[in-house]
């Protein structure tokens, strides 16, 4: 067998690995169950702000008084995806450890690592196999998520998506499979590394509460416009551009917020996809150049760090000369 | 010493020489620290935009300017943050806190040990949670401690009494929250055969509590329920949440805790103010209901430890 | 056998059943007060079920076994208290030295004065100096000896090993060996020892049992056993000729 064959062997044996443990089937389906849930949740959610506008704008024609100030909410299908990105984010993220965490404790585990080792492959070419296999999967789950988003919100919105919206889905996609694969190899590295699988485990997760959770939650509760139920400018009845105008001058806070959201991984992906999809409101309705232009760095962050720590991962693979357990 | 105490002094001194026990309580109350600082950066900047919106305002003439609201609110604001950070760090720490106490005991392989020396399996339960609500209690009271001198640093708001009482309220809840998670991580740890599986089903369980329930009784995403200042929002009007509120409300063990807590706290956007009398008739059933989850766990846990078998341990990691 | 030995270990058609297939099956077997009981069989004969059941870790299917007259599952607490275990492969807490692990387990055995008696079971098990060392630290072998110092701290009547030997190097064999008849010829102990290794069992022990498919095909002395397949050239010879 030649060299890309041998690749090819292990890579299918992750990919069927995976999909015989029941760790792995029951975060999928968890994650598939989540995200369902999440559009429709959505769907009742705006079903809901327009029941209200409704209610609102009868009382007001009723008491005589001007509606102009009363903007009706305006459906936009893809805004339906907020929660299952964020599930995405959370969820898909373990699933992601799950998948590099067992890739290495299973050889581990029961001590194939040293007969794989033993075998005339080389150490590159077996975690190449592994890298592929699980990349495979990841692939495939994404592409299960976003064809089954793709109905639910047809069924849900009652409208087909256009071209161009199929595109935007397309481009989450594959930033999805790259945020992905960064917890992918941060997991499959701590194995690699660390003597103590669970201990591995546990670590991983807290590198995921950080980005996934912990620093976008200080980021928002730094907003200053957070820190009063209702807002501060609210408040003060103060109109946008006013308050756009004030905040200018605190301009240095609010970069520092954006730095300290920067450093969480999972913020980029993200920002790009709220972009993508239009859930920010900057950039609903926004042709794909403008987003690019103004995102394009987010794109750059998790391409780069996927491509790090898998790099990273294949030279202690490679490099770590006791990989299995000693006694 | 009974033996109880002696089981219970052991769980707790093997789980304070863990190393990975050690990083993740490190980085609690890191995070309560820091989210007394935090709190600070946010609300001294929040104030010098009003003032700035104030100034504003005047040259554009407008008079009758309502006064900054921040100073409105109540001196407990300061722990809003740490109302989220049990919520998320503090219930997984215990997960991993009850996981640990029974997966020790099988890779060790000393459960033969413990299961053949003469002491009832009541009394070796029982030692057991009682050596994880030390661990619990020793979290809770370091980040309790770590937050009351932190708030005492901040220059604006000071603490009487009344809101002395309401903290003490406040971390005895979480202290029971904690507890029904460490629980969860036990029962699985007994249950489940692989390593793996026992740490990851407490994941999905605490995924389910956290972020899962809350979305569907309050239509909030995972992000916003992480925010102490919407945390508590109700959800909009429908059929589908009304529904979901009748029967999976009951259920949604982190709404209930932090709606509670956010009312303790007096953060609540629901009622400003209630006094802790009201806030604990309000919040009674909530706390029924975590005891009953807690009761059950423990049921399930001592049933599951009586019928317990030892096998050769194949644990793959 | 010694008749006026009363048995301190007896099963009584003793019945193990997993899923409907018997992995002991009426296994009646008598062990005398002070003897060293070598039990052998291949891989997956049933010993360390058999062991699980005598040391209450298990439960039978059907019959009973008794260890000094009290009934392993009506009497569990009075057979905890007469009886010693060292499991295969025990690695105990590994964030805790010595003699916290083994104070530990004195406390559950009811021992008052346990630091002093973690002290003496080191001594009398040559075994000192490593007192405050982390476990994390040991080897295997000297996992095993505080596996042993464990097991017999309390003093019990009968002291279960289940493959003591395995994973140990010659010397720590040897030492194994050293303290299994100091504690059989000092304190008195019935030892029962699960095996399958012979020539552990020709230097140790006085009487032996074959188990093979959850039954026993044979129990004799050792020194009748040798008078009796004398033509035979080892020890190995004879277990297969009773194995089969």
């Amino acid at each position: 067998m030649n060299n890309f064959a041998k690749i090819f062997t292990v890579a299918k044996k992750e990919y069927a690995d995976a999909l015989k443990n029941r760790v792995f089937l029951v975060f999928l389906f968890f994650l598939l169950f989540l995200i369902g849930v999440s559009i429709i949740v959505a769907a009742f959610d705006f079903q809901g702000k327009v029941a209200v506008y409704q209610n609102a704008l009868l009382k007001l024609r009723q008491s005589g008084q001007v509606v102009e100030n009363l903007s009706e909410p305006q459906f936009f299908p893809l805004q339906l995806l907020r929660g299952a990105i964020e599930y995405l984010e959370i969820i898909g993220a373990i699933l992601a450890i799950v998948l590099g965490y067992l890739s290495i404790a299973k050889e581990k585990g029961n001590n194939t690592l040293q007969l794989i080792l033993t075998r005339p492959i080389s150490r590159f070419s077996v975690y190449l196999g592994k890298f592929l296999g699980n990349a495979l999967l990841i692939i495939s789950v994404s592409g299960i998520v976003f064809v089954g988003i793709t109905l639910v919100v047809d069924i849900v919105g009652k409208t087909m998506l256009t071209g161009s919206q199929l595109y935007r889905i397309f481009l989450t996609f594959i930033f999805t499979i790259i945020y992905l694969l960064i917890f992918f190899s941060i997991s499959t590295l701590l194995s690699i590394l660390l003597k103590s699988l669970p201990n591995a485990l546990i670590i991983s997760f807290v590198i995921w509460i950080l980005f996934v959770l912990i620093i976008p939650q200080i980021g928002d509760t730094m907003d200053p416009d957070n820190q009063v139920p209702g807002g501060l400018f609210n408040s003060l009845h103060m109109v946008k551009a006013d308050q756009t105008a004030i905040l200018a001058k605190f301009s240095h806070y609010e970069k520092m917020r954006d730095n300290l959201e920067q450093t969480s991984l999972t913020k980029h992906y993200e920002r790009l996809a709220f972009a993508f999809l239009g859930i920010k409101d900057t950039y609903n309705g926004k042709s794909l150049e403008f987003i690019f232009s103004e995102r394009a760095i987010d794109g750059w962050w998790i391409s780069l760090a996927s491509l790090l720590f898998g790099v990273f991962g294949a030279v202690i693979f490679v490099k770590k000369r006791v990989l299995w357990k000693e006694e | 010493m009974p033996i109880i105490f002696t089981i219970a002094i052991q769980e707790v001194k093997v789980l304070f020489r863990e190393r990975v026990f050690f990083l993740l309580l490190a980085i609690f109350i890191l995070m309560t620290l820091a989210s007394s600082f935090i709190g600070l950066v946010a609300t001294t900047t929040t104030t010098s935009i009003y003032n700035a919106s104030v100034e504003f305002l005047h040259q554009a003439g407008t008079d009758n300017i309502p006064a900054n609201p921040l100073n409105a609110l109540p001196a407990l604001t300061n722990f809003r943050n740490v109302i989220v950070y049990i919520f998320l760090i503090g219930s997984l720490l215990a997960i991993v806190v009850g996981h640990r106490s029974f997966i020790r005991e099988r890779k060790s392989g000393a459960l033969p040990l413990l299961l053949t020396r003469p002491i009832l399996a009541e009394k070796l339960f029982f030692g057991k949670v009682l050596g994880i609500s030390l661990a619990l209690f020793a979290i809770i009271s370091a980040t309790f401690i770590v937050s009351v001198f932190s708030s005492l640093l901040l220059p604006f708001r000071h603490l009487v009494a009344s809101d002395i009482e309401r903290l003490f309220l406040f971390y005895a809840l979480s202290f029971f929250y904690l507890l029904f998670f460490a629980l969860v991580g036990l029962l699985f740890a007994i249950k489940t055969k692989s390593e793996s599986l026992a740490l990851f089903v407490p994941v999905c369980i605490w995924v389910g509590i956290s972020f899962v329930l809350p979305e569907l009784v309050s239509g909030q995403t995972p992000t916003a329920l992480l925010n102490p200042v919407t945390m508590d929002q109700v959800a909009p009007d429908g059929t589908f949440f009304a529904l979901m509120r009748t029967y999976l409300g009951p259920l949604s063990l982190g709404w209930h805790y932090t709606s509670f807590s956010s009312q303790l706290l007096n953060n609540s956007l629901q009622i400003t103010n209630a006094g802790i009398g009201s806030a604990l008739r309000d919040n009674s059933g909530k706390l029924f209901i975590l005891l009953i989850a807690i009761g059950v766990c423990l049921s399930l846990c001592f049933y599951s430890i009586r019928n317990y078998t030892i096998q050769e341990e194949n644990i793959y990691e | 056998m010694k008749k006026n030995n009363r048995f301190i270990i007896e099963t009584k058609s003793l019945t193990k059943k997993y899923d409907g297939k018997a992995v002991l099956d009426n296994l009646n077997l008598a062990v005398a007060e002070g003897e060293i009981f070598g039990f052998l069989g291949h891989n997956g004969a049933g010993k360390t079920t058999t062991v699980n059941i005598l040391t209450t870790l298990l439960v039978p299917t059907s019959g009973s076994a008794e260890i000094c007259g009290f009934d392993t599952v009506k009497g569990s607490m009075e057979v905890k208290k007469s009886i010693g275990y060292l499991p295969e492969n025990v690695k105990f807490y590994d964030n805790l030295t010595a003699s916290e692990n083994l104070e530990y387990f004195a406390k559950l055995s009811g021992i008052k004065n346990s630091k002093e008696k973690v002290t003496e079971v080191l001594e009398f098990i040559e075994f000192t100096g490593i007192e405050h060392k982390k476990l994390g630290e040991f080897s295997k072998g000297m996992r095993q000896r505080i596996g042993i110092a464990q097991a017999i701290m309390h003093e019990p009547k009968v002291l279960f090993l289940d493959e003591p030997t395995s994973g140990l190097d010659p010397m720590g064999i040897k030492k194994l060996r050293e303290v299994i008849l100091k504690l059989n010829r000092e304190k008195r102990m019935t030892i029962f020892m699960n095996t399958h290794l012979l020539s552990e069992v020709a230097k140790v022990c006085t009487t032996i049992g074959v188990l093979n498919h959850g039954k026993l095909v044979y129990k004799e002395t050792l020194e009748n056993m040798l008078k009796r397949f004398s033509d035979e050239e080892s020890l190995e010879d004879i277990y297969f000729t009773i194995g089969e």
